[in-house]
């Protein structure tokens, strides 16, 4: 079927009461968590991916993309009104906004901020459609060696991105690897380190992981940290923007949204490098940045914002093509569909071609009520920003061990998220980042079986590896990921003055 | 008075090759695979290797470096990391006992208590509500099977909602 005879069959989808009433409720609950400061895409995802167990995949994933652009739009709102990001992508967000704030243009901020995410967002969502099926046609043809290597390649990549430290990475992602061992053995049936118990024979369920890592993992941090609410002093009117404004960015908006989504497609490399690579790179080029951002201009708020949105179609890409994730969402999502037995895959596009082109076409209406509600509700939203937290963190805390709990209606799954929630905790008190460990949870499984797999065909020799130039060369790019971080060190302890 | 958590790189390190050796002995008896395909314990192990490996980098590194990271540990942030954790663990092994409904009144009073909520009528009301909300879709219209408790059940006294034909 033709591109827009597939998109006709997404949008058949998409444009009816219950999932479009699913779109705006998701946007509404993204921004309203996104714009509490510290409550990121990805806790809201996690804590709430719950409620779409029950319903069909499409409809379920209307809610999810809804929250999860709805989050990542309104973390700007806090950044730009307290310098505090609402979610860690609009960290870039602070350094122009809050300027802007300062000197009473707020609203002028915030409705950049909502174009520059609109399009960040849009654009995303038109490269996502365009490459995501090409890809899929080429990765269809892989075989068990390809899938090993481009495994290995995600670890490696997301550990060397994710952290200041690529050994605490890359122990993360294989700690995730590990877990995901624990129940039957997928080759020989064999149940693996469950230790006599039942319940542990099926596997740990990797969502009620992710639950425990985002959810209760952060919940112990903000306890531990003190869960004070912070005080906005601004009145916001006039977040409609003005056509100098718009002519102004239109260049910025435009060509961050393309770096963001190629940024975004990188796994590991989610909203908050995507932001800071768009907002430096625009202060290197742009006419006079080099002295204006930093002091309020709306070319840096576009250009962070921007970037940050159009990481979001961008991870879609590696998740939906090759069924690695791009970001610790995209995970999520993996795992809401894997709950309906669906794998994302370059098979995705064969099998469910109705889901993916849904799933497109829902993304982008997502952005589209994005730049509604933004420039209609942003003075609500900001209100937002003071809501005391002792009520909200309760609140988390139960929806995360309830969520866990409706996996399989089983109270291991709930000890399992508590477990992972502590791990979580000690994980961000010892810098280790959680995103490799939610990729290797995922990645363990298609590693072990294709490492096998090829294994067996070639009768235990390592020659599959690198007798094929793909497959070698996706290992060369793994080897590469591991190496850059030390190169890039090399070079900023060469450049800094004796 | 507090605590000083001293070398926490090297006991982290230590605690992975402990990690990585219980693998090796709790995979001893796994089936190996037929002719040239490795078994059920080969993947675990390699990646057991790899941690242990990691682990020695991560020590020599710690070990190395000048500026080991130590923590003071107070009383007081003790125990906001161990109220938290000790509700969570109490909230999830009460449920079977007390059932769904009323532990989770409970957790989210006790717990909205010690987040600084002062008044019993406000916390209790947002508890009995969100209880009852999250009893009713997750229960009712997800499916969820909510433990029901085994000495007090509430759940039976509540009534159900009329949803033939919605789910």
């Amino acid at each position: 079927m033709s591109l827009v005879g597939n998109l006709l069959q997404g949008a058949a989808l998409v444009f009816q009461p219950f999932a479009l009433t699913l779109i705006v409720t998701g946007v509404l609950i993204g921004m309203t968590m996104g714009s509490l400061p510290g409550m990121t895409a990805t806790m809201t995802v996690a804590v709430l991916v719950s409620f779409t167990f029950g319903m069909e995949p499409a409809e379920g994933m209307m809610l999810l993309l809804g929250i999860y652009g709805g989050a990542l739009y309104a973390g700007s709102i806090p950044a730009i009104l307290i310098r505090t990001p609402g979610t860690p992508s609009a960290a870039a967000t602070v350094f122009d906004g809050f300027p802007l704030a300062e000197r009473g243009f707020a609203g002028r901020a915030i409705a950049v901020a909502t174009v520059a995410s609109f399009v960040g967002g849009a654009v995303s969502v038109v490269l996502l459609t365009l490459l995501a099926p090409q890809i899929a046609s080429v990765a269809v043809q892989f075989g068990s060696a390809e899938f090993f290597a481009l495994a290995v390649f995600g670890l490696t990549i997301i550990a060397s991105v994710s952290g200041d430290s690529l050994v605490k990475g890359l122990l993360s992602g294989l700690l995730g690897m590990l877990l995901a061992t624990v129940g039957l053995d997928p080759v020989l049936a064999y149940p693996r380190f469950s230790f006599g118990f039942e319940a542990l024979t099926s596997g740990i369920q990797f969502i009620a992981v992710m639950i425990g890592l985002f959810g209760i993992g952060e919940g112990l941090l903000r306890y531990q940290r003190g869960i004070g609410s912070e005080e906005v002093s601004q009145e916001l009117t006039g977040v409609i923007p003005d056509w100098e404004d718009l002519s102004e960015i239109r260049n910025v908006t435009l060509g961050s949204s393309v770096a963001g989504a190629f940024i975004g497609a990188i796994p590991g490399a989610g909203g908050d490098i995507a932001s800071f690579v768009t907002y430096n790179e625009a202060k290197r080029w742009l006419k006079g940045a080099k002295s204006s951002f930093g002091d309020g201009d709306i070319r840096g708020v576009a250009a962070a914002e921007s970037g940050n949105n159009a990481s979001t179609g961008g991870a879609l890409i590696p998740t939906l093509t090759l069924g690695i994730p791009g970001d610790s969402v995209t995970a999520i999502l993996i795992g809401a569909l894997m709950v309906h037995g669906i794998r994302p895959g370059p098979g995705l596009f064969q099998d469910e071609p109705a889901l993916v082109y849904a799933i497109f076409v829902g993304f982008f209406t997502v952005y589209v009520v994005i730049l509604v509600l933004g420039l209609v509700g942003a003075r609500y939203w900001a209100r937002l920003i003071d809501f005391p937290a002792r009520y909200l963190w309760p609140a988390i805390l139960v929806l995360s061990l309830v969520g866990s709990l409706a996996l399989r209606g089983n109270m291991l799954d709930v000890w399992v998220a508590l477990g992972a929630g502590v791990l979580g905790y000690v994980m961000r008190v010892e810098d280790y980042p959680l995103a490799p460990m939610v990729l290797g949870l995922i990645l363990g499984p298609i590693a072990e079986v294709n490492l096998r797999r090829s294994l067996q065909l070639s009768g235990g020799s390592l020659d599959i590896f690198y007798s094929e130039p793909l497959t070698l060369g996706i290992l060369i790019l793994a080897v590469a990921s591991l190496v850059f971080p030390f190169v890039q060190a090399w070079r900023e302890r060469k450049s800094e003055p004796a | 008075m507090s605590l000083q958590i001293r070398h926490t790189d090297k006991v982290a390190a230590v605690l992975l090759v402990g990690l990585a050796v219980g693998v090796f002995v709790a995979s001893r008896d796994f089936p190996s695979g037929f002719g040239d395909s490795p078994g059920a314990a080969f993947f675990p192990r390699l990646i057991a290797s790899v941690i242990a490996l990691l682990a020695g980098v991560l020590f020599v590194r710690s070990a190395a470096s000048s500026d080991a990271r130590s923590y003071d540990v107070s009383a007081t942030d003790a125990g906001r990391f161990a109220v938290p954790v000790g509700l969570l663990v109490a909230y999830v092994a009460l449920m079977p006992i007390v059932g769904f409904v009323l532990d989770t009144v409970a957790f989210l009073v006790v717990t909205m208590r010690y987040s600084g909520v002062e008044s019993y009528s406000r916390s209790g009301t947002l508890a009995v509500a969100l209880s009852l909300a999250l009893y009713y879709v997750f229960g009712e219209f997800l499916h969820v099977p909510f433990p029901e408790g085994s000495v007090v059940s509430v759940a039976r006294w509540l009534p159900s909602l009329p949803l033939a034909g919605v789910v």
